[in-house]
């Protein structure tokens, strides 16, 4: 038999983790091949030195030792703060709560509309003065708040056109789609002076097939 | 309900013991070992809700303090340091109980040179005397990976202490 058919059992003999059997096939190989027999004479050697340093440490007395609840005890101590101490921190974070609850909000005035507003209905404005252009958007006056609100964009802009120029960011995109989508939930297709907003988004548009300016 | 865990008390003596010569092997310094195996017997102890039913006290610790030698020896290269060197300052004190970390230094520099994994396994097995099947259980790993390690550690060390000479390239052995 050729030495490669024993180069897993040198493996197995060099971790010490051969069996008996297999042992006395190696040992009878040795004999013959010198190689081999150099090998496990290595590691023969190494284990022997690895033994006595096993024996050498086995002999070292170790030094005292907390047992682990003397240690965790200590170490609780440190770290978990007395109970005083704790009844301290609740009592603050009860001062702090109360304070966020019962601190004066502001007036309706002076709240953004930004998200109250965006269910009004768009209708046209009965008064020209309440309502001012910008080149995209329309403004109308709102009667309850008496802030100007953004209704809706006058140029529909298609999703793949960039806002602000460069390349298209996916958050940017979802900005405009999201904005006349929730202008569609109050769009009254009833009332034919609401038709002045894009309703290319619109289930029943004539001008769905044809995204772009509407006049 | 689940499976019930393991909470009885060890025999802290002896563990403690088997412990300390663990990290003594692997961090080569009586104080940092003192250090180490205090801090893995706690963890341990804390962690005693997880411990499996069939797992023994001793594998369970030897586990926490083989990481916590990692730490350590991951902190001292961080600073730029090993620690063999501290044994060389001139505070350190001779002692007669740890004359077994001195004997062979040679075999224990080239054991403390391999790399991490191989350091471990080589240690577990001849100089604490764990199985194969132990060893796996220690470090949480398969048994083969641990057989793997430890033949690549050992033919190192054949290739530094053998007496035939070189490694034999042409033979994977």
């Amino acid at each position: 038999m050729s030495c490669e058919t024993f180069e897993p059992l040198l493996a197995d003999y060099a971790t010490g983790t051969l069996p008996d059997l297999p042992r006395a096939r190696l040992l009878e190989h040795i004999r013959e091949c010198p190689a081999c027999a150099a090998v496990v004479r290595d590691y023969d050697s190494l284990h022997q030195r690895l033994a006595r340093l096993r024996h050498s440490l086995d002999l070292i007395e170790p030094p005292y030792v907390l047992t682990p609840m003397e240690a965790a005890s200590k170490k609780r101590h440190l770290t978990m703060p007395r109970p005083f101490v704790r009844a301290a921190g609740w009592a603050f974070a009860a001062v702090i709560g109360m304070a966020i609850l019962l601190w004066p909000t502001k007036t309706g005035n002076e709240r953004t509309p930004a998200v109250v507003e965006l269910s009004i209905t768009a209708t046209r404005p009965s008064s020209p003065s309440k309502v001012h252009r910008t080149p995209r958007f329309w403004y109308q006056k709102s009667p309850r708040t008496g802030s100007e609100l953004r209704v809706a964009a006058r140029t529909p802009r298609l999703v793949t056109q960039p806002r602000f120029g460069g390349s298209a960011s996916p958050i940017r995109r979802l900005a405009t789609p999201r904005l006349i989508l929730k202008k569609r939930r109050s769009i009254r297709h009833d009332q034919p002076q609401s038709h002045h907003l894009p309703e290319c988004l619109a289930p029943d548009c004539r001008d769905r097939e044809k995204p772009g300016r509407h006049t | 309900m689940g499976e019930r865990r393991n909470t009885d008390e060890p025999d802290f003596a002896a563990l403690s013991g088997r412990i300390y010569r663990l990290c003594l092997a692997l961090l080569r310094r009586e104080d940092a070992a003192a250090d180490a195996a205090q801090e893995a017997l706690t963890r341990a102890w804390l962690r005693r809700g997880k411990k499996r039913t069939g797992v023994d006290w001793w594998t369970w610790s030897a586990g926490f303090a083989v990481r916590v030698c990692r730490e350590v020896i991951r902190a001292r290269r961080f600073e730029g340091r090993d620690l063999s060197d501290d044994t060389k300052t001139p505070g350190h004190a001779v002692d007669d109980a740890a004359s077994g970390l001195r004997s062979d230094p040679d075999l224990q520099t080239a054991i403390h040179a391999l790399p991490n994994r191989q350091r471990e396994v080589t240690v577990l097995r001849f100089l604490v005397g764990q199985s194969i099947r132990e060893v796996a259980a220690t470090l949480d790993c398969p048994e083969g990976t641990v057989k793997s390690n430890l033949f690549k550690a050992v033919r190192t060390l054949r290739g530094r202490f053998g007496v035939s000479g070189a490694v034999d390239e042409l033979r994977n052995v």
